[in-house]
């Protein structure tokens, strides 16, 4: 926090902030200079400020409201007999309890997608958070100066190529080389290759966080530990690590958070399958997991991308891929809010 | 805490294995970002040249070029930036010099983070149902602007919060000492010396909103205005990112796997440059304040 | 300062914002039928200067909603409208003729499927080229989502209403359909016969039932399988009579002769083909 040491200029009581500018003024009219004229008029574009920037701040409040309201608006119309339904009004465990995806013949059960989801963010959420924290730790603590701007830079590049280029990159050189090199030539959609590409995308995230995190933490803590005779290594594995935790759950929660929202470069490479959950169950392979990560599969984002252009306007259809995107929001504001959880438990 | 107090041999051979391990790490994401860099600039490289920069796209024939879509991503960027700003330095400010330390600044600052996490599939499919159909603006460069707006909002209203933050309190303290008003000392005083940090911040949220795709499918349309330039706000308005995605998907150019190599390379090119005027900006702030 | 540029740059987006604007008709919908509706749209303009038609994608079922709902003047689709979109008047032009054929990575050895095999292949029954004799490699079908014109068209005359099996690659559009057969060994596909054209050398055509897809089959009605581009608009929300004028004028030409013989350069067939034969999609 940039709150600065206690200056002379602030023990002066001329200098108190706030409502006594007044009659500070009047009291010193010499404090007057050309460049800072109070008149009345000045004092009145105050007050008008303060509401200007007071109504900026509620327009962004209004806009979480506002998009909750008009999401809900068609999300919930596939349950609810209200305006903007067409169609058959569903049940809520038709539609969040059945894993059987096939809209065309009245049936839209959202499971595929909502596990797809949780499943790719997770496996990308393995590789970025441990990769992401050891980096964080790297730039902070071990990394000469010249490898720390490096790595920055790196960070940041990686941070702003837009994800429609990391999903063109996954699908002509990821998938094929993926494909060439491991599979006999299977195809390599799936779990495995999309996570992959979304933990690159995330790391930069967790990377930054984690710096910020580490070098926060107070100098004596490290020395404390390396004065006790501990390594490098132990000193942030049993001393830096721990006291950084919380934030560092922060960082990976806010990585996790930026991948179940990535639609683009997720829709190209993970083959889209509704059908996966069904496809696995009747599978005879012994090895589910292995083969499960190379299966096509679909996320709450990639479905949206694909259907929402292509349904007419009303229908059930349309109205759950609505309420997928209403699900997706919710699951922001939980992960949004569970980072305070974890920062008012650090503060405890 | 259990900590030994000189480093026996087993923690000395962990702490060096670790050490490499770490190295090992960094290093992997330096030749990740070297080999994807230069896998998309060595397939767009043949392709990159003055014609493919400033002519129409074709829609049926191979040669066309990107010219309009240019335009479009930089009017779009702009256009987002001018709605966003306002909102976003207004807000920041709040935060930073109104708000004081209560429950309000707290709750404001829930919301920035929860719109900042937005999914932007989320605002694409919030700026579908408001501006594209109840306002029946359809897919149109008004559409894509407002909506991609929303996800400049609170990346610029965090920098400025931030850059405010970082203002010495003297010099704020100085100006109110002279007898200025609230509001002459934000304008003044704390928003020039915050200025080149907001500023770094604008060029980044320039470079995401850039970048971005899933909003602008879903307001803007995947096509471009067949005049040049068309600064109409109604038009759809197709941006590279846009460009890249509907040219592999769609495919009915036959050389949409050329064109798209392009536009990947140009996009990587501008995002480059972006970044070294970051550093630039970076570089002359600290020897400014030196 | 800034603030004062900013003003500025808000000012000036707002005057041009208020410009006057010329004529237009909008078109939305399919991104299939697009390019060719697109290049109609060139050609029509060149010779009605007052006119200005603004083509944009958004899908198949987004134009029909925005033509139903007055959101746009013309909406462009490969399937035909919704029961209830019919009932709200919108009215149907068949504008051009959509043939499609099964492509195939070019290893899999296979050049021809009777009817049979292919529902058989995307039915799931049969899963290795060698059961229709081919390599021994796994078939890996390669289909587009379920919103999709072109799935309806393949489920109709291809599965002949049969479910698709459950193992199956999906992709959003048909350029990416072909970078993924052109891409995995053992994939088969089924796509818009300009596809097939414009990658011949990354994709192998399939004949179905010993024909292969071509224009000159589907005239001779020896190939089955094709759909119509359609172009709905809906009267009764065509109040403004200039407008309706470019409009009905704007599917006119896309259906004279003229332009008819343009579709062909870009893979579709001219209308008249099929107007004498019974198969209808």
């Amino acid at each position: 926090m940039p709150d600065a040491p206690e200056t002379a200029l602030i023990a002066a009581p001329a200098c108190r902030v706030g409502d006594s500018a007044d009659s500070r003024v009047e009291a010193n009219p010499s404090a007057r200079t050309p460049t800072f004229r109070q008149s009345r008029a000045h004092r009145l574009m105050d007050r008008w400020a303060n509401l200007a920037f007071l109504a900026c701040s509620l327009l962004v409040v209004g806009l979480i409201g506002g998009i909750l309201f008009f999401l809900a608006s068609r999300g919930l119309a596939a349950f609810l007999p209200m305006a903007g339904n067409t169609g058959r009004t569903l049940a809520f465990s038709e539609v969040f309890l059945s894993a059987d995806w096939a809209p065309s013949s009245d049936r839209f059960g959202i499971l595929p997608f909502i596990a797809g989801s949780l499943g790719v963010t997770g496996l990308a959420l393995l590789i970025a958070a441990p990769t992401g924290t050891l980096t964080g730790v790297f730039i902070a603590k071990l990394a000469p100066a010249w490898m720390r701007d490096l790595m920055r830079q790196v960070m940041d590049l990686l941070v702003g190529i837009p994800s429609v280029v990391y999903g063109i990159f996954g699908l002509t050189v990821v998938l094929p080389l993926v494909s060439r090199t491991w599979l006999g030539e299977a195809p390599a959609s799936g779990f495995a290759v999309s996570a992959v590409i979304l933990a690159v995308m995330i790391v930069p995230t967790i990377v930054s966080l984690s710096t910020d995190a580490f070098e926060s933490l107070p100098s004596s803590l490290d020395e404390g530990a390396q004065a006790l005779g501990s390594s490098r290594w132990q000193a942030i594995w049993h001393v830096l690590i721990p006291a950084a935790r919380p934030r560092l759950i922060t960082a990976a929660v806010l990585g996790l958070g930026r991948a179940i929202g990535e639609a683009m470069a997720v829709q190209m490479v993970i083959g889209n399958n509704p059908q996966w959950i069904a496809l696995m169950r009747e599978s005879t392979d012994r090895a589910p997991f292995l083969r499960a990560l190379f299966t096509p599969a679909a996320t709450l984002t990639t479905e949206l991308v694909q259907e929402l252009p292509n349904t007419p306007a009303g229908s059930p259809w349309n109205n759950v891929l609505f309420a997928m995107g209403l699900l997706l929001y919710l699951m922001t504001m939980v992960l949004i809010l569970a980072t305070r959880r974890l920062g008012h438990r650090k503060e405890a | 805490m259990r900590v030994a107090l000189r480093p026996s041999p087993t923690a000395k051979i962990v702490d060096r294995v670790m050490r490499v391990v770490l190295w090992a790490i960094a290093l992997m994401f330096v030749v990740v970002l070297v080999l994807f860099v230069g896998a998309i600039l060595k397939q767009g490289w043949p392709v990159l040249n003055l014609g493919f920069l400033t002519k129409m796209p074709e829609t049926l024939d191979a040669g066309g070029g990107i010219k309009p879509q240019i335009f479009n991503s930089l009017y779009l960027v702009a256009l987002s930036l001018a709605l966003s700003l306002p909102v976003g330095l207004g807000a920041g400010v709040y935060m930073a010099e109104y708000a004081g330390k209560g429950r309000a600044l707290n709750f404001l600052r829930l919301c920035i983070e929860t719109l900042a996490a937005t999914p932007s599939i989320v605002l694409a499919l919030f700026g579908m149902i408001v501006f594209v159909q109840t306002l029946g603006w359809s897919f149109s460069i008004r559409s894509g602007a407002l909506t991609l707006a929303l996800l400049n909002i609170p990346v610029i209203t965090r920098v400025t919060e931030l850059s405010l933050l970082a203002v010495p309190r003297e010099l704020k303290e100085a100006s109110y000492g002279l007898g200025a008003t609230k509001l002459q000392t934000i304008l003044k005083v704390a928003l020039p010396y915050a200025a080149t940090g907001i500023l770094t911040g604008l060029v980044l949220t320039a470079g995401r909103a850039f970048g971005e795709s899933a909003i602008l499918v879903f307001t803007a349309g995947t096509n471009a205005s067949a005049q040049f330039p068309d600064f109409r706000l109604t038009v759809p308005g197709e941006t590279l990112s846009v460009h890249l995605w509907y040219v592999t998907s769609d495919g009915t150019l036959p050389d949409a796997r050329e064109i798209a190599a392009g536009t990947a390379a140009v996009m990587i090119l501008v995002l480059l440059s972006l970044n070294m005027l970051v550093r630039l900006v970076d570089r002359t702030i600290r020897r400014r304040t030196r | 300062m800034q603030i004062r540029f900013l003003a500025q740059t808000i000012l000036a987006g707002l005057l041009l914002a208020t410009a006057a604007q010329a004529q237009t008709v909008t078109v939305m919908g399919s991104t299939a039928l697009g390019p060719i509706v697109k290049k109609a749209a060139e050609d029509f303009m060149k010779s009605h200067p007052g006119v200005q038609i603004a083509v944009s994608g958004g899908g198949s079922m987004t134009g029909l909603n925005q033509v139903t709902s007055g959101g746009c003047h013309i909406g462009i689709s490969d399937v035909f409208a919704t029961p209830e979109q019919d009932k709200a008047g919108v009215k149907n032009h068949n504008i051009v003729v959509q043939p499609f054929t099964l492509i195939a990575h070019p290893g899999v050895g296979v050049k021809t499927l009777s009817a049979q095999q292919a529902e058989q292949v995307f039915t799931g029954k049969i899963s290795n080229w060698k059961e229709v004799g081919g390599r021994d490699q796994k078939i890996v079908r390669v289909i587009r989502p379920e919103s999709s014109g072109t799935r309806a068209v393949q489920k109709k005359a291809i599965l002949h209403d049969h479910d698709f099996s459950k193992d199956v690659l999906i992709q959003d559009s048909t350029g990416a359909v072909v970078t993924a057969v052109a891409t995995t060994p053992g994939a088969i596909s089924f796509v818009e016969l300009e596809h097939l054209e414009k990658n011949k050398t990354r994709i192998a055509a399939v004949a179905y039932n010993g024909v292969a897809c071509s224009n000159e089959a589907v005239k001779a009605g020896k190939y089955p399988v094709f759909s119509f581009g359609h172009a709905y608009t809906n009267p009764a929300k065509l109040a403004d009579p200039k407008v309706k004028q470019a409009v009905d004028g704007f599917l006119a030409f896309i259906l004279g002769a003229e332009f008819q013989q343009n579709v062909l350069k870009a893979g579709y067939l001219p209308v008249d083909y099929v107007k004498s034969l019974k198969t209808q999609l």
